[in-house]
């Protein structure tokens, strides 16, 4: 081609008229910032700070701190026994998870068999069961004296709320941390191990000394989501308890009976709060108490086990060649695989179903069933996690590309740090802060309360689909978005032809996550508004000896578990053709 | 394209390049690896931004445009095709986003993609295609977008040996073809030698030496190119008088060698550099002009020529020599060469070892 061709060509290069006009002025680098602007204070000013204010209450509520709470002996133990109960659950919960979860995770990535794949969408499972679900479920198979008939199945076998909760936040973590074992190992080049073993170690030395070592940040990605997914859940503990007969609101005489988790606890007070207007500051100051213990507790926790997984030695480099070797044949690893898959089936997954056998098998009281009341707790919760995961995406991918692509790198991985301090929060004492953030303009009707739970739950979710992108993002070719703007595309064109469409399937599947994740919300909620009815609040609410409707209560969870894993599967769908 | 200069004062920098480019031009900028060059590329297609400095095209001035503003096609190292797109959407790519009339969009990737011969795979995705089929899209994909100026970063890098040596002429073909003024980076000297136009040799951030492959071979400029195009021997000593027209270097031991005039003033150290291909080799001890007598220590065949390295008093010194002429290892043999073929340099300062470094 000649010069002059190539020269005429460049003429008619660019887009024409309003479109040119368009492209151009939000490509205009002051464009651009602008909208990272708009991006940070949004997550600055909507998420991080409303979900810190309850700390201002030290300041600003403190005289009504000394009165109502430390001088309250009752009031104390009860703050005490609750948030000593909930990290203490949480931290047991963990530790033999990942004792478990190990194995299994072992066997699911290094072994090759049929039907792999099957075993992964078992192990899933319960995370389909929206978590008040799981807690009603397996409180009818542990419990000793559940609030309906025992079961034919059940186990009777306790009723300790220690104990129960264990058992409970088996099912409700069990997955994440197989998930995130099994992610990272699959990662992980067994080329190591076989080296270690051509070097004269058993099987177990090899994995314990080479394998492991590499393995920190799995345990480290695993434990923390264990122990927050345990700490944060209210939905499930509430109806376990519940369920249980170790617990109940009484408005009529503003109590409770029970010993609640912390979680459980803001959201009983909240209730009684909004029912017995006398004592409303009193339990005000009781509840920015447990939120202030909640949230300081869970990040300084947080970030020890971070810091334990990653930085501490230890002192893994001995060897006892002859004990590991024995170990390591014959009935040993046997034992060990016979124990992990027993946990899986009678521990995690019968508990998490067994609400099937009473569908089947429990007295069909369905009384009058307000269907009515229940579509439309369904619809609110489906509003509430649609309109949560569309701010998710709008402010969650922007927020990504600034974590990865942003000017300073440093700023960036700050930020990337303080996004996930939302998720470590208890969900419940996160909603409380964002209603106390918040209160003076719902007051005075400026802000409809369905903002607020939006922003509350975008606040637990927004981390899903940050994470999501951030992991996307990473991993792409930075090339592919330089090459195209050598190419004459645009910054924006270049985000939507190239970037947008790599990193697409792992920010879908970080909103569907965020979605099931809202729509299964309880503690959250309540904490914003003891009024509003969400799917899982309805469900709580109807498990109630007194009041209550067991029956409909289960059917309800059938019916956003068949949702919920409606979303999973497309999830799997989606994950699965991006590679 | 006229004045192209720019200075990073930072860490990883190009430590104020100054270069000019001619219209059409095929230069090759060289050097190894972490020497800046994949930076420079960078600045000029307007991926990364200068601390100080201008770039022009044609006297105008360019450096605050944006990339999509300049008219710039650049191939990165591992080619950054879009694998979510076809052949044919790939090389579309560049006129779909400045929004060309169809007809003239079809044209030009028809074109394109005959040029490099794979309309026959038109509707591939990138991954079905082998490593070499994959650059040549890359390669279509950057030329579709008519730019004046083509940045090819290591462009043969990720290619077997054998296409290497086919792809790179085939790279400089297109390019006059086409009449495009085009950059190419590469730290292979054998393959600068062979497709460029001028050899720009650029080290930690600044050019050492520009020029065609001849002049960059035979006159390199400093103990670093001479040792960086081909291989070197490098003699220390003391520049004891000019005779002849010819430098006298008195070595270590005393005795004399004979190289190039320079302009280093008499009595000053200096060290004279004779690439090995210039080397001969005799068997047994042979005295006279510029002859080194030692053991072989070691003989490498690699074919039609053999390197020979040969323990001397002057230290370790290689030449190349025709396999027929190779001695075994062990034995006596003299290193000669012409006067002509020694290059006398000034000890740089940051004595010669450093100055050799190639990171």
């Amino acid at each position: 081609m000649s010069q002059e061709t190539i020269a005429e060509e460049r003429l008619t290069a660019h887009p024409r008229g309003l479109k040119k006009t368009l492209l151009d002025t939000v490509s205009r680098s002051r464009f651009v910032q602008g909208w990272y602007t708009l991006v940070l204070i949004f997550f600055v000013f909507f998420v991080l700070v409303p979900t810190l204010f309850v700390l201002s209450f030290l300041y600003t509520g403190w005289s009504d701190l000394q009165v109502f709470v430390f001088a309250n002996a009752s009031v104390m133990g009860q703050i005490w026994s609750a948030v000593g109960l909930s990290f203490g659950v949480a931290l047991t919960v963990t530790a033999i998870d990942l004792v478990f979860g190990l194995p299994l995770a072992w066997f699911i990535v290094r072994r090759q068999f049929r039907g792999k794949s099957i075993l992964n969408t078992i192990v899933d499972s319960p995370l389909a069961v929206p978590t008040a679900g799981l807690g009603f479920s397996a409180a009818l198979f542990w419990a000793l004296n559940p609030a309906v008939k025992p079961q034919t199945l059940s186990l009777n076998f306790t009723n300790t709320p220690f104990v129960l909760l264990m058992l409970l936040h088996f099912t409700t973590t069990f997955p994440y941390m197989v998930r995130s074992l099994s992610a990272i190992l699959e990662q992980l080049d067994i080329e190591y191990e076989v080296a270690a073993r051509t070097l004269g170690a058993s099987p177990l030395t090899a994995s314990r000394t080479v394998t492991l070592p590499l393995f920190r940040s799995g345990i480290a990605t695993g434990a923390i989501l264990c122990l927050a997914k345990a700490m944060s859940d209210t939905g499930g503990v509430q109806a376990a308890l519940q369920t249980a007969n170790l617990f109940a609101i009484k408005t009529t005489s503003c109590s409770f009976t029970g010993t609640p988790s912390g979680t459980v606890l803001i959201g009983a007070w909240r209730t009684l709060g909004k029912a017995c207007p006398t004592v409303a500051n009193q339990l005000n100051a009781g509840l920015a108490f447990v939120a202030i213990l909640m949230i300081a507790l869970s990040i300084g926790l947080l970030y020890t086990v971070k810091l334990v997984a990653l930085k501490v030695r230890f002192p893994l480099k001995r060897v006892w060649p002859g004990p590991e070797r024995k170990l390591s044949r014959g009935t040993a690893p046997k034992v060990r695989d016979l124990a992990s898959f027993s946990f899986l089936i009678f521990v995690i997954l019968i508990p998490s179903f067994f609400l099937i056998s009473f569908l089947v098998t429990g007295a069909k009281t369905l009384g009058n069933p307000d269907w009515g009341t229940f579509g439309s707790s369904l619809g609110f919760s489906f509003l509430v996690a649609g309109l949560a995961t569309s701010i998710d995406l709008m402010f969650g991918v922007p927020l990504a590309l600034y974590i990865t692509r942003g000017p300073s790198r440093r700023f960036g991985s700050l930020l990337d740090s303080l996004v996930n301090i939302p998720y470590i929060v208890p969900s419940a004492a996160l909603g409380f802060s964002l209603f106390l953030f918040w209160k003076p303009l719902v007051d005075s009707g400026t802000l409809p309360i369905l903002a607020v739970i939006v922003l509350a739950h975008v606040g637990f979710t927004i981390p899903f689909v940050v994470r999501n992108a951030v992991g996307a993002l990473e991993e792409m070719d930075p090339g592919l978005d330089d090459t195209s703007r050598t190419l004459g595309a645009r910054p924006l064109q270049a985000f939507r032809r190239i970037t947008f469409p790599v990193v697409k399937p792992a920010i879908l599947a970080g909103s569907i996550m965020a979605f099931t994740r809202s729509v299964g919300e309880t503690g959250a909620t309540l904490a914003v508004s003891p009024q509003a009815i969400t799917a899982p609040v309805y469900i709580v609410n109807l498990l109630n000896t007194k009041t209550g409707n067991f029956y409909l209560a289960g059917l309800s969870v059938a019916i956003l578990t068949i949702v919920s894993a409606a979303a999973m599967m497309s999830m799997r769908y989606l994950t699965r053709r991006a590679r | 394209m006229e004045g192209l200069r720019k200075s990073f004062p930072g860490v990883v920098a190009l430590d104020g390049i100054d270069l000019n480019v001619r219209e059409g031009e095929y230069v090759v900028i060289l050097g190894p690896t972490g020497a800046g060059k994949t930076t420079l590329l960078k600045t000029i297609a307007g991926l990364a931004r200068q601390d100080s400095g201008h770039i022009y095209f044609d006297q105008q001035r360019v450096d605050t445009l944006m990339p999509f503003q300049r008219s710039v096609a650049y191939l990165p190292q591992n080619y950054s095709l879009f694998a979510h797109l076809t052949v044919w959407e790939n090389v579309a790519f560049g006129p779909t986003v400045q929004d060309w009339s169809p007809r003239r969009r079809d044209q030009i990737v028809r074109e394109m993609l005959n040029l490099v011969h794979l309309s026959d795979r038109r509707n591939s995705l990138p991954r079905e295609l082998s490593g070499g089929m994959q650059q040549r899209v890359a390669l279509a994909r950057a030329l579709a977008t008519q730019a004046r100026i083509l940045l090819l970063d290591e462009p043969l890098r990720a290619l077997d040996a054998r296409l290497r040596l086919e792809l790179r002429q085939e790279l400089r073909t297109l390019a006059k073809y086409l009449g495009i003024t085009t950059l190419h980076v590469t730290h292979d000297q054998e393959e600068a030698i062979s497709v460029a136009d001028r050899i720009v040799i650029i080290r930690k951030g600044k050019v050492v030496q520009a020029g065609s492959p001849k002049e960059v071979y035979e006159d390199p400029s400093t103990p670093f190119v001479s040792n960086f195009i081909g291989e070197a021997n490098f003699l220390q000593g003391l520049l004891s008088r000019v005779e002849d027209g010819f430098s006298v270097i008195m070595l270590s031991d005393g005795r004399h060698v004979m190289g190039r005039p320079t302009n280093v003033p008499v009595n000053s150290q200096v060290v004279l550099g004779v690439k090995t291909d210039f080397c001969n080799v005799y068997h047994g001890k042979v005295e006279g002009q510029n002859s080194l007598t030692g053991t072989v220590v070691r003989s490498l065949f690699t074919g039609k020529r053999t390197t020979l390295e040969i323990q001397t008093g002057q230290g370790l010194l290689k030449a190349k020599v025709p396999s027929d002429q190779s001695l075994s290892e062990g034995s006596e043999a003299t290193l000669r060469f012409q006067p002509e073929n020694g290059i006398v340099y000034a000890i740089p300062n940051e004595g010669l070892q450093v100055a050799l470094e190639v990171e």
